[in-house]
């Protein structure tokens, strides 16, 4: 056995963690706050969809699934104190007028016979901005001074891809004909059109940096 | 998509068939039911025992159904200045409940031998879920309905008890515990958001009565030996119910049952 | 077989007298009742509840149904075929086995225990299911004999007797469901 009094480093030998990192307290703050009004969103559509989709699977998916946004939401909330923001509120916000509007276009449709659209708004659109915008924020901030970030990006990436994998996977028992393949194509450009413009689910930036998006068409 | 969701839009697959509430009440057969003809405490010893049972199994089902719909749409139809974020994460963690319920009564269904579908659907619980005021439909739903649920869900239990079903006695008991974590949910919302508003409060709890007798069916759910749903006093105190609350249900289930005639429900 | 349907015509439900005289006719052939018999069947289209049971006087049956057992139970007031095949189905089996004098002697319907009942009925609906090749509600039937029988691998085995089971008798079925 180590003699317990030999001095070892607090970082074990396989731990490579570096301070640096891309994100001040500020900025992570202001992501923070984006990601709890994506969450708020999200859990409150997919709860209004339960009654409008005939498919019971469907149904019972979003009703799971709306409690994974909500607590996602909820731990974004208690995020915020903690980065030294103590009016949460004041940042639980939506980057842009860009992502309002994308909100209001993933939101609209209600009609029963309208599961797939649903879907793939949520599924092929919105998580994978989400899932991209997570693990791009875990990428870049700091390993060590943004630990408790880290921990809940990591908890809810895991909901995030089981989420999506779910999603897809419905999606793709629903879609059966080429005119159903069309219309599922349709309202993802639709969608990643308003997206796009919004720079993602954080603004521009959401993928650190890239290219300004086009404006072209986009609502002044 | 709206922020208000009527019932009659509810989304169904072919197998589901929605019947009229004024149907039953205006069925002619009601004026003919002899006085003391109920079908009774739900026991093994009734006759009819696993019809009864499946039947009350596909009325969880749907029940769930719609609970999943109620908390689903308080999570959409409010902004946050009318429910609080707090209060809407609740009913999200509801709809995952309800939804795991809907699995749990379908998975019973089979086993009891029910289909999908196989009894029509009323819409009654649903219709209580679409209060526009958040306070009173949080009361309709989690305090009498959600009470509703504690008193049928322990009728199953002990029914699963009492003839050694044990797939339907462990799934009982769980559905159970969720029921008196929704039904206190309510009771703390009521309590929270009516702190300083009695009048508001005195409205809720006026809701919630009105929705309780609906709810006892003419003595359906009460104490008395023939009340097919026994009122669980145990678990509804647990839940946060005052013995005067409960005593008032069961008068009020008392009340119903003596009324002439009598019709159980479906679904 | 001779079917009679008492009331002729209903007034508080849906369902058509003549409408039941010829499913008995369809049900009593495939359950094999010879044509001499008199079946006489009485609806009680008051009750929306759902008990039958059947009476034999020599070669004459008579079968008491409340309304509700006739009714669908998707659609209020209104008859179901397939609902009403299969109540036949059960009470027309139990009088041709009652006719049957290699069956044994059965005590008579109201004296039967519930759990004798759920034995006979698995028996009568598993044969219908064998002869029409329809579920006949197996799962329905398999609950109900499990609540008087017991939720156990031996009661299974009996209820899998039965209801894939031919040529029994009384004596038979009342063995099947002792336990060992």
């Amino acid at each position: 056995m180590a003699d317990p009094a030999a001095p070892r480093s607090p970082f074990a030998p396989w731990d490579r963690r570096e301070l640096p990192g891309l994100f001040t307290v500020e900025e992570s703050a202001r992501r923070v706050g984006h990601y709890a009004w994506i969450e708020m969103r999200l859990f409150e559509a997919l709860g209004g969809w339960v009654a409008t989709v005939p498919e019971l699977d469907v149904k019972t998916t979003l009703g799971r699934h709306c409690y994974h946004h909500a607590w996602h939401a909820e731990l974004w909330h208690k995020r915020l104190p903690e980065l030294r923001e103590m009016r949460p509120e004041r940042l639980i916000a939506a980057p842009n007028a860009a992502l309002e509007a994308f909100v209001a276009a993933l939101t609209e449709p209600e009609a029963a016979d309208l599961t797939v659209e649903k879907l793939v708004g949520v599924f092929r659109v919105l998580l994978p901005r989400k899932i991209a915008a997570y693990t791009y924020h875990l990428a870049a901030t700091s390993r060590i001074t943004d630990g408790p970030t880290i921990r809940s990006l990591g908890f809810i990436l895991d909901d995030e891809t089981t989420d999506w994998r779910e999603g897809e996977m419905l999606l793709q028992s629903l879609i059966g004909t080429d005119e159903e393949v069309a219309r599922a194509a349709r309202r993802q450009a639709e969608l990643e059109v308003l997206i796009n413009r919004a720079g993602g689910i954080a603004g521009p930036g959401s993928l650190g940096a890239q290219p300004a998006p086009s404006t072209v068409g986009a609502p002044s | 998509m709206r922020k208000s969701f009527p019932a009659s839009d509810l989304a169904r697959d072919s197998r589901f068939r929605r019947a009229r509430t004024e149907d039953r009440f205006e069925d002619p057969r009601n004026e003919y039911l002899p006085q003391g003809r109920r079908p009774g405490k739900l026991t093994p010893e009734r006759p009819d025992a696993a019809h009864a049972a499946r039947q009350m199994m596909h009325g969880i089902f749907v029940g769930e159904i719609q609970a999943l719909e109620g908390a689903g749409r308080t999570v959409w139809d409010f902004d946050d200045t009318e429910a609080p974020f707090a209060l809407k994460l609740d009913m999200a963690r509801q709809c995952w409940d309800e939804a795991r319920h809907t699995e749990i009564s379908v998975k019973l269904g089979d086993w009891m031998g029910t289909g999908i579908g196989e009894f029509a659907e009323t819409a009654f619980l649903y219709q209580a879920a679409c209060n526009p005021d958040p306070v009173l439909r949080l009361t309709g739903v989690n305090r009498a309905l959600e009470g509703l649920a504690i008193d049928v869900f322990n009728t199953m239990r002990e029914f699963g008890q009492a003839c050694g079903d044990p797939v339907l006695e462990f799934c009982e008991d769980w559905m159970l515990a969720d029921e008196v974590t929704h039904v206190k949910m309510g009771s703390d919302w009521l309590r929270r958001l009516t702190e300083h508003d009695p009048e508001r409060r005195e409205r809720a709890l006026e809701f919630q009565r009105v929705v309780d007798k609906l709810f006892s069916f003419r003595g359906f759910r009460g104490e008395g030996e023939d009340s097919p749903i026994q009122l669980a006093r145990t678990f509804r105190k647990m839940a946060g119910f005052g013995d005067a609350e409960i005593d008032t249900i069961a008068a009020d289930a008392r009340d119903d049952a003596d009324e002439e005639g009598w019709k159980a429900p479906v679904g | 077989m001779i079917v009679t349907v008492d009331p002729p015509a209903f007034s508080l439900v849906y369902f058509d007298a003549g409408r039941i005289a010829a499913l008995t006719g369809e049900v009593g052939a495939l359950v094999g009742l010879p044509d001499d018999v008199r079946v006489g069947i009485e609806v009680d289209e008051k009750s929306p509840f759902g008990k039958a049971w059947g009476a034999l006087s020599g070669r004459s049956a008579t079968l008491s149904v409340e309304g509700g057992a006739f009714e669908d139970p998707q659609r209020l007031r209104q008859f179901s075929d397939a609902g009403a095949r299969l109540v036949l189905a059960r009470l027309l089996y139990r009088v041709a086995d009652r006719l049957d004098p290699a069956f044994g002697d059965p005590p008579a319907d109201p004296d039967l225990t519930k759990a004798e009942h759920a034995a006979w009925d698995a028996y009568s609906l598993g044969r219908y299911a064998a002869r029409t090749g329809l579920d006949a509600g197996q799962g329905k039937r398999r609950y109900a004999f499990r609540i008087r029988h017991g939720f156990d691998d031996a009661s299974d085995r009996a209820f899998d007797q039965l209801w894939y089971g031919s040529g029994l008798s009384w004596p038979d079925i009342e063995k099947i469901c002792t336990p060992a």
